[in-house]
This record gives C-alpha cells, structure tokens and sequence, in this order.
C-alpha cells in the first residue's frame, strides 16, 4: 500500500507560540512509542539474543551462550550415499554400506559415525542404484517448513481463483448483489476457532456432511477420513482455510475491477472480442497490480497457519499438518525451550521479510 | 435469439451463484441449526435438507448445559472486558500517536515514520514467543486480599491480553493519512485562541475522524475478540481465559458435539450481530485490514 | 521522599495482610471425592483457626499447564496437588521444597513419625529427600462381565496367574465370533494426558521394556526401543488391525450399556460399574506380557511450593491428610485404594477379608512407578506421541525409535538434568 510520508510542512502546525503544545505532543507520542518499543521493538531484540542461548523457560539452569548452534541444529541437512550389500531376494532384510561397513539399520549407520550424531532419516531416493539419504537434524522442522509450503501452494491458487470467479460474478450490481458480496464475507468474520469446531464436525469421517453429500453424488465413493489421513489432513485444512478467508480477497479484487476503465470493455466489444478474449486483454492485465497484491499478501498470510492445526489435528497424523508456526509454538512454549522456539521464529520472520520485499519491489516496478 | 440466450445464460449463473453463496454460508448456519439436537440427531441428519429438521431437537438444553456446566460465562466476561478496552484504547493510543506525528515538527521525526514504516512488516507471530518472555518479568500492581502488591509477572492476567497489542504501525499510518484530509487551518485557529492541545484533538479532530475510527475500532474488536495465539500462551488460567481459547479447551474434552455447537454459536451471534449491522463499515475496514 | 514513603508503606501493608489463608490448588474430581475432601478441610480448618486453607479445583485437562502458568505468573499457591511422576521435575524446577531432607537437617518441615506408615506409592522423593506425599492410589483393572466368560467357558484370571498375552488375544477373537458386543477392548487409546505412559507404561515393563534406565537417567536406547517394547507396538496395532481395539474415544456408558466387553481403566470405574451390573461385575488383573502383570503406581500427591510464606503450616495440612485415620477417612468417601497398610486394615473394601483387597494388594505389590526423573514430563509426552502414531499404523520400530532419540536428545537439551 503506497504511504506517502509528509515531506513537507503543508500539513504542521505553524504557529510560533506553541512551545507547550509541542511537548505535549510529544507526550501523545509517548503511549504508542512506548508499546511499540516493549512490545514490538523488544522482542525482536531479545527473540536475536535469546536464540543465541539456551534458555528455557522454566529451568534452574540458567542460560548458556551456544552462539549459532540453535541455527546449525535446526537447518543441518546432509545427504549420504548408500550401498546396498545385497539384491539377492531371499534375504528379507536389506544391509547397507557406508564407508566399507554394513549396516542393518540407519539408526545403527547414524549412531556409529560421530560426524552424524543426531541426524536422522528425512527421506531417501534412488539415483542410478545408488540410495541417497537426505538427514537432517531436526527432521520435524524440515518437515513443518515443507508443509507449511505445501499448504501455501494449495490454499493460495485455490483462494486467489475462487475470489477473482467471485468478483467476476459479482461486477456488476443487480438485485441480490448487495446480500450475496455479505454472504461471501460471513465467514471472515467468523472466528477461526469456531471454523475449526464446525468443520471438523463435517469433515467426520462416517457420520460428516461432507462424506455424506459426495457419497450421495458418487456412490462408488470410499469415506475419507480427512482429518486422520496425513494425505488428506493439509489439504483438509487448506479447503476450509479458503472458505473463511476468500472473502476478503474477493472484495478487494472487485475494488480492482471497478478500477478498470468501462471505456476499454466498450472498444472490445466493438472490436468484436468474445468474452474470453476481453478478460484475457483487458480484464487481466488491469487486474495485474491488484492480483500480485493478492496473492503475496495471501502468501504471507498463509504461512502464519496456526489456529487450525492447533484446533484440529495438533500437527498428526503422521506430523502432516506440522507447520512452522504450530512447531515454534510447541518448542518454544509447551516443552519450554524458549530460545530454540524463538530461533524457529526468527527464521519464519526472514521468510515473511523476503515476501514483503518482493511485494513491495513487484508493486513498485509495476507503476 | 443472441439476446435470449444470453439472458438465459445469464440467470443460470446468477442461480449457480445464489446456489454457491448457499453452500457457503451452510456451516455457519449448521453450528447455529445443531446448537439445538443432540448427538445422534447431529449426525443422523445430516442431509441438505434433514439438517434443517428441528422437529425433535433438544430446545435450549444445550445452552443451558454449556452455561451451567463450563466457565463460560466467566470467558464471555474477560472477552467482553478485553475487547471493549482494546477497542477504546487503541483507538485513543494509535489515533493521539498519528496526530502527534502529523501536526508537530521536531527533530528525527521523519526517521520515527520512516521505522513504523519498517515495523509494519513485522507480523506479530515472529515475536509473541519473545513476548511470553518478556511479559513474565514486567511489574504489575494489584490488589489483592485487601492489599496493594506488587507482581512481578504479567503472566495470567487480562491486562497482557490488552496492552501489548494497543499501538500497531498500521492503525497508526491509517489514522495519519486520515488526518491529512483534515485542514488544519480550523486546528490553528483554535491554537492561536489559546485552547490546549488535548481539546483541539478531542473536540475538533476527532470528530471528523468517525470513518477512520471506526475502521480501527471495528478490525481491533474483530482481532480482540477472535484472539487465540496470544491468550493461549499467556492466559491459562481459567479466571482470565477469553471466549476462543475456552472453546479450544472445552472441544478438545468434550465429545458432546451439541453442547460444543451451542458454545460456537454463542460466541459466534454478537460478531455476526455486529456484522449484519455494520456491514458496510466492516466491508471498507477489511479492504484497508488486509493491506497490512 | 514522599515516594519513599510511600514505597515503605507500601511493602509493610504487603507482608502484613493476609498469612491467615493457606492457598491449596488441586484436581477437579468426581464429586464423593471432592465432598470427602472439602470436609477434610473444613475439619482442619476449624481444628486450627489461626489459618485456612483455601481450596481451588482445577479441571484435569487444564492442571499441568495451570501449574507451569502458575510458576510463570508467580502466582503458585502454598500446597500444590501434583501427579506423583512429576514431582521429581517440579522439585529440580525449584517448584517445590522438601519435606524433609534427613535426620539431622533443620529445614525438614515434618517428621518421619509423619510419613513412615505410607507406602512407596505415597511418598514421592527426589534425591533422597520426600517432596510429596499422597494418601490414595488407583489400580489398573480389566473390567468385564462374569457372565461372557461363563458363556465363553473362558478361564477367570487370578493376580498370581494373570491371562498369558495369547490368552488374551484369544480371548478377544473369541468375543468378536460371538458378536454380541460392538465394540470388545477399549483402552482409551485416545487419551490425552498422562493415560498413555500411566497405561501402557505398566504392560511393556512386562514386555520387558522400560521407558529409560534407572539408575542415571540418562539412556532410552535399549529400553523404549527394546524388543519387549517393540512386540508391545505390534500386539497393538494388531488389536487395531483386526478391530479388536479402537483408536476413537467411545461415548460413555458403553459398557454399561452392554455394548463394550472389556475396559482397561483404572479403579475408578469400581463404584459406577459395580452399580450399573452388580454382582455379574468382574474385576481382573492386567495382562501378563512375560513378566508378570503389572499396574502403574503413583497418584496425587501434595506438595509445599518453594515460595510459600508458611511451609510450616502448609506441611502440618499436609502431614493431617496423611495420619491413618485421614487416609482411611478420604478414601472411605471416595473409593480410592489407601497408600498405607493400616488405614486399608480400616476400610471394609480393602481390609483382610474385603471385596477389593486384591487391588490394595496389587497396587502395593505389582507396581510399576514411572521413573523418579526431572525428564519424566517430558518422556511422557515423547511416549504419549510415540503411542499415538504407532496406533495410527506408523512403524512401530521407527516410533519407538525416534521416541528414544527424543527423549536422549532432551535430556542432553537439559545438561543432564543436574
């Protein structure tokens, strides 16, 4: 959003003889400088500091400097390359080699090499015969970013495409309009909490309305258990994510639409352009500043996921629906170490500091 | 013949989207329809049209066990309480703060604007685990079994719901650019008849405010109410837990989804009482809400 | 100076005003035993006038984090209820203060004469000196019917010759032919809390499994990831598999309502059940994994916070909940088994020729206590985790295993827990 800061004096005071008034101004200042300073200012500051140590929140010990450690731990990946001793089908058990030994079990590999002591398995792939293991220190946080990041490509496209039909829909006034933009906005309101409650409930996997409507659709259809099935559990979340967020998207993409000049639509339609063609040449391209708006602001939105994971699936099965946030909250709070929870923040805000510079750099190209 | 087909086409997508905004607005409409069933009835109708069925529903039983049976009443008092300071304050601290910046020359003050600018980006889950930290060592006041004493904790409490989300960058630059439209020319008139600074704020600059006010006001009650990041990691305790954590807590250990229903839709009707009523305002506040 | 003045003024009024309410924080329970308890109070409250205790009740769900926002907010009552597993972390915390240290010191707040009746699963220590001490216990129990192991012509179990882990099996293969009952073993899977390690715990130390080992407190591997561990998780994802078992919490009233065969929980059921089927109500021991049956010990115990004002008078309440005729008194009114031989010789349900001294004797003989670490709570929650993907179909060897690589990380987190 452009904030133009007042260069000039148009807009102060010019008056001489107010010398008071203008401690007294400083002194309407002081509330906001002060809440800004201890409670936004501060933590920053100290979320640094803290990282850097390992403070818990409720310890006897008092805290040690580690320096990078708490990073190092949490962002460690390696990947090793594997042998395996044996093809021979038989043998039920599959040995590996690394480093002329054999090995039954990774875990056995992990624990007998000092350079990866406290590496585990993140996933393994085959290249040419060779196995390759990704490891990595803190398996949950790799994984909880991954997730976070799949759940922001899946809510983002499916929230962005449904407020832009929306909006479409809604261009143009007739009767109803008024009530049905209300009726798109109603779950923005609503509280996330209360989301969470009423889907899970529809979201049941035998007795639930949603089972039961596809199932009424398509017979054939086998009950999902959405909430409990780590294929299916993100992408539970992140359908009903859209639901409550799109209407804000969709208001601000039909403010976009409205910005469009009526004259454009009128010089295609004379030119003959089919509707397609005049949202592809005229409507897309006036709406181009509004969608990156859209979408990155929905982005960084999205990666703040907490509330339903927390509500809903407290990041199972399987650690599915584990999300950078919901993991820094689990660390950092509920088994109190702070310092390392405070490190999972600090790299979510790098993340959410990249986004609002790209944001603020692609909009400002753009004029 | 085009025209015709056309118009036909017309109102078979204007159908499909009634049909839409239907299904959309169902779950909200199905917490409030369950609220009165019990368990069985809850997941035995659960057709497009049986859902609706309140022939055999519970009445208000629900209701009444949710009241009886939980704190809720307790929640919907520290809600109530923390959202209207909330509201109040934070429309006073961010609104006293833009003026300030606005109408007042003064040394460095371009560098101030220029780090709230800075600070907008920061979103407030990078730094609530800090906060935790912090809020466990500040100073409080309270009295207490007939005494004054003084805490070291702001742990547990209503006031750590209220005061550290009151001064945020983005109402502050809302107010500021509000009061730009403002000539200022009325202000320096009064400055210059020698009335105080505070009484040209309240009497002259606020009231032509109300729009901008009230687009605060209304994205502040919406965030207080609804809070549920910070009063899970800094309000525990049963005497200060909000309405949405309280919900958290009684869904994760109930297993009576209509009890669970009656609770959603309680907390649920003043937001959407305060919606339906002030839908337009609420409209143009989330348009500005959303560019955070 | 005036702010001085004020300051000092100040401070006096704080330590002079209130000493007379002892702040007591403990369990929401059932309501016998809550009335049980509130009139235990009332007694020693009028006994001793010149301070009272004042009690809160916490819902169970909510108690640990209350406790830990308590410590945050500096806002912890002078006793404490705590779950017997966790004192050993709540004193290495700085939560708590002893109790008593040992003979010579001058700081023990009550005598041994206090607590030398009450048997281990009453007392909880941590480095040698008793932090906590607790006047019931529960059992685990096998709950089900005298009549469907009649009509199955099964074997009724003794706690010298509990059901073999394949007997069991059978058993529950043999009632689901039947196909009377809906559901047939409920294990409350689906617990939250500390049901998994207090549960579950009990069966893979008959597995011969543990959670950690127990004299430094410092390795899991070998013990949660063991082989008796290991076929523990298969016995249970098989129950799972073949639908023996269920992962969701049940409504209430199954097994009343004929509906659920056996229920393994804990001795708190006796009274509801034992009105719901009467006699036809058979109580049993636990399964034997190999070892033996075991069943967790180790319940609420009271404790006295390190920053009370008045640690005497706090453990003089505490030391009353304790003498005999408390015991038997609170656990007359609320059903649970006495920690003390004497106080059990009071009770008709758990004396001599009592209907329940098999559980008295059970919990004073085949206990498993879990172990006496700073770490437990979080071992417990690592477990709890590790039960939950396991029963979700996840490899057992892998969730064991990363459940041991947890908990030794955690303890390494925590320099030891020294």
């Amino acid at each position: 959003m452009p904030i133009k800061l007042a260069k000039d004096s148009e807009y102060q005071f010019n008056y001489t003889g107010m010398q008071q008034g203008k401690s007294y101004a400083r002194l309407m200042l002081l509330p906001a400088a002060l809440l800004l300073f201890l409670f936004l200012c501060l933590p920053l500051v100290v979320s640094v500091g803290v990282s850097l140590t390992d403070e818990r929140l409720l310890s006897p010990n008092s805290a040690h400097f580690v320096g990078l450690e708490n990073y190092k731990r949490l962002l460690a990946v390696k990947v090793i390359e594997l042998k395996r001793a044996n093809n021979l089908k038989e043998q039920t058990e599959d040995m590996f080699i690394y480093q002329h030994k054999r090995y039954r079990k990774l875990r056995e590999l992990v624990r007998d090499n000092a350079e990866l002591f406290g590496y585990s398995e993140l996933t393994q792939f085959n290249v040419f015969g060779h196995t390759r293991v990704v490891l990595a220190r803190d398996v949950l946080f790799i994984r909880s970013f991954i997730n976070t990041c799949k759940f922001v490509a899946m809510v983002v496209p499916m929230q962005v495409v449904l407020a832009l039909l929306l909006a479409l829909a809604l261009r143009r006034n007739f009767t109803g309009s008024g009530v049905l933009k209300v009726v798109f906005f109603t779950p923005v309101v609503t509280s996330m909490v209360v989301v969470c409650v009423v889907w899970t409930l529809m979201l049941h996997q035998q007795e639930g309305l949603i089972n039961q409507a596809i199932k009424y659709i398509w017979p054939a259809y086998v009950q999902i258990d959405w909430l409990n099935d780590p294929q299916w559990s993100l992408f539970a979340i992140a359908c009903l994510s859209a639901w409550q967020g799109v209407g804000v998207q969709m208001l601000i993409i039909l403010a976009g639409l409205q910005a469009i000049p009526n004259t454009l639509y009128e010089a295609a339609s004379l030119d003959g352009a089919s509707p397609w063609s005049q949202f592809r040449h005229v409507t897309l391209p006036g709406l181009r500043h509004t969608l990156i708006f859209v979408v990155l602001s929905t982005t960084i939105f999205a990666f703040a996921l907490f509330v339903q994971v927390d509500v809903m699936t407290q990041g199972g099965p399987q650690d599915s629906t584990s999300t950078v946030l919901f993991y820094a909250i689990e660390k950092g709070f509920r088994q109190q170490q702070i310092a390392y929870g405070s490190t999972v923040c600090i790299l979510y805000f790098v993340v959410i500091l990249a986004l609002s510079l790209l944001q603020k750099k692609l909009l400002s190209y753009d004029k | 013949m085009i025209n015709k087909s056309l118009i036909v086409s017309k109102y078979i997508r204007r159908m499909l989207l009634v049909a839409l905004g239907g299904l959309f607005v169902l779950p909200i409409v199905f917490v409030f329809v369950a609220s009165f069933k019990n368990e069985s009835q809850i997941f035995s109708e659960a057709g497009l049209l049986s859902i609706f069925n309140l022939t055999e529903g519970v009445g208000l039983a629900n209701y009444k066990n949710v009241i009886e049976q939980t704190p809720f009443l307790t929640y919907l008092t520290n809600s109530f309480i923390i959202t209207s300071l909330s509201v109040a304050l934070s429309t006073l601290v961010n609104s006293m703060a833009a003026y300030s910046l606005l109408r007042f020359p003064w040394v460095g003050k371009q560098c101030l604007l220029i780090l709230l600018l800075a600070l907008l980006i920061v979103p407030f889950e990078a730094v609530v685990l800090p906060l935790v930290f912090i809020v466990t060592q500040l100073p409080w006041v309270e009295y207490q079994n007939g005494s004054w004493s003084l805490i070291y904790s702001w742990f547990n409490s209503l006031h750590v719901q209220i005061i550290p989300e009151l001064a945020n960058p983005f109402f502050i630059f809302l107010f500021y650019q509000y009061f730009k439209s403002i000539p200022k020319d009325y202000e320096e008139a009064a400055l210059i008849d020698g009335a105080s600074i505070w009484k040209i704020f309240f009497t002259i600059v606020m009231p032509q405010a109300k729009p901008v006010i009230a687009t605060v006001a209304i994205l502040t009650f919406l965030r207080s109410w609804n809070a549920y990041l910070l009063p899970v990691l800094v309000a525990n305790a049963q005497d200060v837990r909000p309405l949405m954590p309280g919900m958290q807590q009684f869904f994760s250990h109930s297993v009576d989804w209509g009890a669970v229903m009656a609770y959603a839709s309680m907390t649920t009707l003043p937001v959407l009482i305060v919606f339906f009523a002030l839908h337009k305002y609420l409209v143009d506040a989330m348009k500005t809400g959303i560019k955070r | 100076m005036l702010r001085k003045v004020c300051l000092v003024v100040f401070f006096v009024f704080c330590t002079q005003v209130r000493s007379e309410t002892i702040q007591l924080w403990r369990t929401l329970s059932a309501a016998d035993e809550m009335r049980t308890f509130t009139q235990q109070v009332e007694r020693f409250n009028l006994a001793n006038p010149q301070y009272q205790v004042s009690v809160q009740a916490i819902p169970h769900g909510a108690y640990a984090e209350s406790v830990i926002g308590g410590a945050l907010a500096q806002d912890l009552p002078c006793i404490l209820a705590v779950d017997q597993p966790n004192v050993a972390n709540y004193a290495w915390s700085g939560l708590i203060q002893p109790l008593y240290t040992d003979t010579h010191s001058a700081s023990n707040l009550i005598s041994p004469l206090d607590f030398n009746h009450v048997n281990a699963n009453g007392i909880g220590k941590y480095n040698g000196k008793v932090y906590s001490l607790g006047p019931f216990d529960i059992a685990l129990a096998l709950f089900t019917r005298r009549s469907l192991l009649n009509s199955l012509d099964f074997r009724i179990p003794t706690l010298a010759q509990p059901w073999s882990v394949d007997e069991f099996n059978m058993l529950l293969e043999k009632i689901k032919q039947q196909g009377q009952f809906k559901y047939i073993l409920d294990m409350n899977l689906a617990g939250v809390g500390e049901w998994p390690a207090y549960g579950f715990l009990p069966m893979i130390v008959s597995a011969g499994g543990d959670f950690i080992e127990r004299s430094t407190y410092r390795q899991a591997e070998g013990f949660l990831n063991s082989k008796g561990a290991v076929q523990w998780g298969h016995w249970l994802q098989n129950l799972l598999d073949n639908e023996l078992t269920q992962l969701s919490n049940l409504e209430h009233g199954q097994f009343e309502k004929g509906l659920l065969a056996i229920h393994y929980t804990g001795s708190w059921m006796v009274d509801r059940y034992q009105k719901a089927i009467g006699d036809d109500l058979l109580i049993l021991p636990p399964v034997d994994f190999g070892s033996g049956a075991y069943i967790g010990g180790g319940s609420w115990h009271y404790t006295v916070t390190r920053n009370c004002p008045q640690p005497k008078q706090a453990a003089k309440f505490i030391a009353y909940l304790m003498t005999n005729n408390e015991i038997a008194f609170f656990n007359r009114g609320s059903g649970f088994i006495p920690t003390s031989a004497e106080a059990a010789n009071q009770l008709a349900l758990y004396s001599e020729q009592g209907a329940l001294r098999k559980l008295y004797l059970t919990s004073e003989r085949n206990v498993v206590l879990r172990p006496a670490t700073p770490a437990y709570p979080a071992i417990s929650a690592i477990f709890s985790q590790a039960v939950r993907r396991i029963a979700q179909g996840a490899d057992v060897t892998e969730s064991l295993d990363r459940a041991v690589d947890e908990i030794e990380l955690n303890i390494l987190d925590n320099r030891g827990y020294r």
